[in-house]
């Protein structure tokens, strides 16, 4: 839209500058005609053929100049485009290396994980330590009810999308924002949910949901739009909730494009405790005794 | 002689046209470069902040899973199997919220005020911000908030937090760090000023010793029937 309005000036101004200069060559005609005495020597001056000659030869003195300046900076600007569009296109190569480098060491952590619940596991079969191998099982049932593991289960696929642009209207009421995101997650648990992940971001207990300029943030992670909420619960529960949802009903009221799928296996991620490990988490709390 | 001066200045209407012509085209193209510019150096900065942001993930990626390496292989050579076993079972339970945690925090007081109640919506916006200021456990009314705690406004008179009624005065605990939260909760335009603008009696105190209670855990709050865990082979 700022380019359509930036575009219309450029062309008035075009319009207004061949428009002055027509209307200076008329004047300057004009002028010569007229008979009229201090009007006559200035049309003298200009009109007679030395005057002419200079005319023409300063015309044409700044034609070539401007020429010559339009296409050295014509050259110049796209060759240091060229330049950046290289810097851009390193950057992002850079950044995709880095964001396989996370999924890669993410991968590792979980494998390491793993291994070290297997030899617990193992340990304890070995030994036939009944109450370890009761121990690992109740940790396992911990880190389900904690967000901990991976879950599939049937529920609902929910997709939001910002409104397509209109005119004519306040951009806010085009957006989604986190209390949207916030009483929608509030209502799917009213419903029963059991699990919840946005953008696959788990929700748990201390999941925040905060605006951030056009993102919002869930669990000190960015995401933007579309948003994409799977959630695991009774699905006729859950449809209930959503087509009850005051909401929802607001957001397709501002005509935010909502989605919903019912699907039988919806999958949604443990947790990512990846940097620092679940003692990130509950550093700050002691067990009461 | 009167053709000739048609003609020329014919020549120079021509010629100045061309001009004015050119110097708009050069105006236009000059500001649309200067644009263009300004918007690939904005587009550069973020990629480089996204670049570094990354690059401190991965390097405490890699320092946590070197971490890991070594618990495993303390495991392998049969170390402290047992005791470490139990304290990864007091953690995840810490996590979960099936067991009572203690630390520093704030005791929030909330109750409604002449013209306005306290509703659900309040509750889940105080919530929101404690988390976002890095809440590490949260308790209404000791109703301890899990990840499926819902809070859902019946009547005017009560809340429903965990699917128990909770009534007035609203007591809200939370564990972590106490300046964090009290500034984020304090700050202009912040949760607690709207409160009091519509007349909510507010109290945010600094505690050393705030205590959350365990979720109850009889399988009506914490609900995993419908989950199927997906675990590597």
């Amino acid at each position: 839209m700022k380019t359509d309005i930036f575009r219309s000036k450029i062309y008035y101004m075009n319009i207004c500058s061949v428009i002055i200069e027509n209307s200076c060559v008329f004047k300057i005609g004009r002028i010569a005609r007229i008979k009229d005495v201090p009007y006559r020597m200035l049309g003298d001056m200009i009109m007679n053929r030395k005057g002419k000659g200079y005319m023409m030869f300063i015309t044409f003195l700044v034609l070539g100049t401007i020429i010559t300046v339009q296409i050295r900076s014509t050259i110049d600007n796209r060759k240091s485009s060229a330049q950046k569009v290289l810097k851009v296109e390193k950057l992002i190569e850079q950044l995709e290396m880095q964001k396989n480098k996370y999924r890669e060491l993410e991968d590792l952590i979980k494998i390491e994980s793993d291994k070290a619940d297997k030899l617990v596991l193992d340990y304890a079969q070995q030994h036939d330590n009944i109450p370890l191998r009761e121990q690992y099982y109740e940790r396992k049932t911990e880190m389900l009810k904690g967000c901990l593991i991976d879950v599939k289960g049937p529920g609902l696929i929910i997709k939001l999308d910002d409104a397509i642009a209109r005119k004519d209207e306040i951009p806010n009421s085009l957006l989604i924002h986190d209390v949207d995101i916030k009483e929608i997650l509030n209502e799917l648990k009213i419903a029963g949910a059991q699990a919840i992940s946005i953008n696959g971001e788990r929700i748990v207990a201390t999941s925040e949901q905060v605006c951030a300029g056009p993102t919002i943030r869930i669990n000190k992670n960015r995401y933007s739009v579309p948003y994409i909420i799977k959630v695991i619960g009774d699905p006729d529960k859950l449809n209930r909730a959503v087509n009850n949802s005051q909401r929802i009903a607001f957001l397709l009221r501002d005509k935010i494009r909502v989605e919903v799928k019912t699907s039988n296996n919806v999958f949604i991620p443990a947790l990512k405790t990846g940097e620092k490990g679940l003692d990130a988490f509950i550093n700050k709390l002691e067990v009461v005794k | 002689m009167i053709i000739n001066k048609i003609s020329r200045n014919t020549a120079i209407t021509i010629v100045c046209i061309l001009l004015g012509f050119m110097i708009a085209v050069q105006f236009k193209s000059i500001n649309n470069n200067r644009k263009l510019s300004a918007f690939q150096n904005k587009r550069e900065e973020e990629l480089k902040d996204e670049i570094i942001n990354l690059q401190n993930k991965n390097y405490n990626l890699e320092n946590r899973l070197k971490e890991l390496k070594g618990i495993n292989e303390q495991y392998e050579n049969v170390g402290n199997i047992e005791e470490d076993l139990k304290n990864r079972l007091i953690k995840t339970k810490m996590f979960a919220g099936t067991l009572p945690v203690s630390g520093s925090g704030l005791f929030i007081t909330l109750s409604s005020g002449t013209t306005f109640n306290v509703q659900g919506a309040d509750l889940l916006l105080l919530i929101n911000e404690l988390r976002a200021a890095d809440a590490q456990a949260i308790s209404i009314n000791d109703e301890r908030i899990v990840a499926m705690s819902e809070i859902r406004a019946v009547s005017n008179s009560y809340i429903m937090v965990n699917s128990n009624q909770i009534f007035e005065p609203y007591v809200i605990k939370a564990i972590g760090d106490p300046e964090k939260m009290e500034h984020s909760l304090k700050m202009i335009g912040g949760v607690i000023e709207g409160f009091i603008s519509y007349g909510f009696k507010v109290g945010v105190e600094k505690s050393s010793s705030i205590v959350t209670p365990a979720v109850r855990d009889d399988g009506t709050v914490i609900k995993t029937d419908l989950l199927t865990p997906v675990e590597a082979e």
